[in-house]
């Protein structure tokens, strides 16, 4: 499980998570994703394009952050969900809570929607 | 962990009902699936309920000792069986989480057997005779 974070503007960071976001991955990623995104109350979009797995672990750190964002008035958009992703996805109904967008640019407006 | 096959198709993964026998097992339960060939939707649903099944039975864990998981691959259906001589837990005695209203309403625990229950084609609980939980699943094979 793999992390790659960058900067694209004031208060709006772009995180490529790569692998499999299970038990395991979430453990070796969640404090790098979390400090990343939630003290300083930036934006976040997360290209999803390279996981091509996921369990609840993941599902509750995307929402977990989403939400401690959402306290802060920020929000968090995914984007790159490959299909089997986005199946497990569906069948929490997720993008009834967090947008999930195909391209990143979708995922930019999503976040900067008022 | 102690791996073992039976019959042609039939697998047993036992391990320590804890999260190190769980990551040790799930290893196991890879290689499984690449000699069996399941693959795509099939595949993720077998790990996912492999997943979510054994991390509850591990984090409910008033005393368990080990954890026994054993799998059968027939063709169109995997089915796995999972067993633990825990107190009795009933993974399935939960209302579902509803569709969620809001990121603040958005309820998290829950959410991996639910998964389970959507992706399965079947899943039941019972206590055994001999004072076992036993969950079984059956997931479609095709990918």
């Amino acid at each position: 499980m793999q992390l790659e974070i960058s900067t694209l503007g004031d208060r709006l960071v772009k995180i490529a998570l790569a692998g499999r976001l299970d038990t395991q991955g979430v453990e070796r990623v969640e404090t790098k994703f979390v400090s990343a995104i939630v003290p300083q109350g930036n934006d976040a979009i997360v290209d999803l394009s390279a996981v091509d797995y996921i369990t609840s672990m993941g599902i509750r750190m995307l929402i977990l952050t989403a939400r401690s964002l959402k306290l802060r008035e920020r929000k968090l958009a995914l984007y790159g969900v490959n299909p089997l992703v986005g199946e497990v996805f569906e069948a929490v109904a997720l993008q009834k809570i967090i947008p999930i967008c195909v391209t990143e640019s979708e995922a930019l407006a999503a976040v900067q929607s008022a | 962990m102690v791996a073992s096959s039976g019959p042609t198709g039939q697998h047993t993964l036992r391990f320590p009902a804890t999260l190190d026998g769980f990551t040790s097992a799930s290893e196991s339960l890879r290689r499984l699936l690449d000699a069996e060939r399941v693959d795509g939707r099939g595949r993720r649903n077998v790990e996912l309920a492999f997943e979510e099944i054994c991390t509850n039975i591990v984090r409910h864990g008033r005393p368990r000792s080990d954890v026994e998981v054993t799998l059968l691959f027939g063709g169109d259906e995997v089915l796995l069986t999972f067993e633990d001589d825990g107190i009795a837990f009933d993974p399935l005695g939960h209302p579902d989480p509803d569709v969620p209203a809001s990121l603040e309403l958005a309820r998290i625990g829950g959410l991996g057997v639910f998964l389970v229950k959507k992706l399965a084609a079947r899943i039941q609980y019972e206590r055994t005779p001999q004072q076992r939980n036993r969950v079984t699943v059956a997931i479609a094979a095709a990918p």
